[in-house]
């Protein structure tokens, strides 16, 4: 009988064992805050058109044109209009890039055959003959940075960067014109950019028969 | 008779060695007079119970956003103290939006004057997506809290890859009797 009742003692010493181990092992909790939402905004989504009407895409293509251009030619004054189709932007960024593509046959008098290698060299002689950002409330002139004659603000002014004397295509990839105020500040208007580009008179022969191509950037921040 | 005293110097054995087992696997002996003689309840609560984010009312995230900082509190509802030991997060919908997010987690002080926020965690909340160990300093007692302090930001550099990126994350928080989840902090 003894034994009977030291038999189960065990059993119930060892089950006690156990079931303190597994109540420890239980011994974490844990609990969830559910259904939280995290959504990133869509972004300013610029569009650009040759007219305040629009069409508005994401791309216009042959606002400057100029063909069989010569030193001292410059290009009729070509406009971008701005619109955000996106959320609120802050800001305007306009840069460019640009490549040259060199005639094919050769032209004898082109004395640089391989100016596409170093579009800078050209772009150097791409001049800025008008730049101004607008709309009905401001007139940003980007060869002095000044907003209807205001004071200079230089995020908005194309700086000589090479000290030619001159403000070319290459200064503005150099120096972006930054900050500019975004076309939604003034939603109700029409906000473009006026700009005219002149082959500068004392461009040498290196650029005969050459194409410059040029690309103009626009970003909303 | 003498299996009878076999069976009984076993017997004491197993019992002496089952409560070795249970002694050493309990908290300091402090915590351990807080339920001796009452019935173990191991509980913890998060408030509030309504979800802490969402864009109608932090706004939407962009690059260089700021922060956005909600305070979560983790309740003990029990009767046995504990510590913060581990977070996970589950996402769902567009999930990626979680490795354009950064991250940080403190541990409020009780006594803000007298200790600093203690960092729980800091990184891509999309890392939380594996379960990330935590190391809580604040010993929760039984009806106090924790207040953990989460901030979820989108850093400059994310770029244009997140625009109009949406999901829904359930963030889990688990705590644990010390000095379990203290193991090679103290």
């Amino acid at each position: 009988m003894d034994k009977k009742i030291l038999a189960s003692m065990l059993i119930i010493a060892v089950a006690s064992m156990l079931i303190g181990a597994g109540t420890v092992a239980y011994f974490s909790d844990t609990e969830t805050s559910s259904g939280n939402v995290f959504q990133a905004e869509t972004g300013p989504d610029l569009k650009l058109s040759h007219s305040s009407t629009g069409p508005w895409t994401d791309g216009v293509t042959g606002t400057w044109t100029l063909d069989d251009m010569k030193p001292g030619d410059e290009t009729p004054l070509g406009q971008v209009f701005f619109k955000n189709f996106g959320s609120a932007s802050s800001t305007m960024t306009i840069t460019c890039n640009y490549t040259v593509t060199e005639e094919s046959p050769q032209t004898e008098s082109d004395t640089d055959p391989n100016t596409d290698e170093h579009p800078d060299e050209m772009a150097k002689y791409m001049v800025i003959d008008y730049i101004h950002y607008r709309n009905d409330y401001v007139d940003i002139d980007c060869l002095t940075g000044r907003d209807s004659g205001g004071p200079v603000n230089e995020d908005w002014r194309i700086t000589d960067t090479d000290t030619d004397g001159r403000i070319t295509l290459h200064d503005l990839k150099q120096d972006p014109l930054v900050n500019l105020p975004s076309p939604d500040a003034q939603p109700e208007e029409y906000t473009h950019l006026d700009m005219r580009i002149k082959f500068d008179e004392s461009a040498g022969n290196d650029f005969q028969g050459d194409i410059f191509d040029l690309i103009m950037i626009f970003t909303l921040n | 008779m003498k299996i009878t005293k076999t069976l009984t110097s076993v017997f004491t054995i197993t019992l002496l060695l089952s409560l070795l087992i249970f002694t050493a696997d309990q908290p300091s002996a402090s915590a351990c007079t807080i339920f001796l003689g009452r019935k173990i309840k191991f509980d913890m609560e998060l408030s509030p119970k309504v979800p802490l984010f969402h864009p109608n009312k932090d706004g939407y995230f962009y690059p260089g956003s700021p922060k956005i900082t909600k305070n979560l509190a983790v309740c003990n509802v029990g009767n046995i103290p504990f510590k913060t030991c581990r977070i996970y997060v589950t996402f769902y919908q567009d999930k990626q939006l979680a490795e354009g997010l950064q991250t940080e987690i403190y541990e409020l002080a009780v006594l803000p004057k007298l200790m600093k926020p203690h960092l729980l965690y800091a990184g891509p909340l999309s890392n939380l997506s594996k379960g990330v160990d935590v190391d809580g300093k604040i010993l929760a007692l039984p009806r106090t809290s924790i207040t953990l302090q989460i901030s979820v930001w989108m850093p400059k550099t994310a770029g244009n890859k997140y625009q109009g990126l949406r999901m829904t994350a359930d963030i889990a928080i688990t705590v644990r009797l010390p000095p379990t989840c203290d193991r090679g902090h103290e």
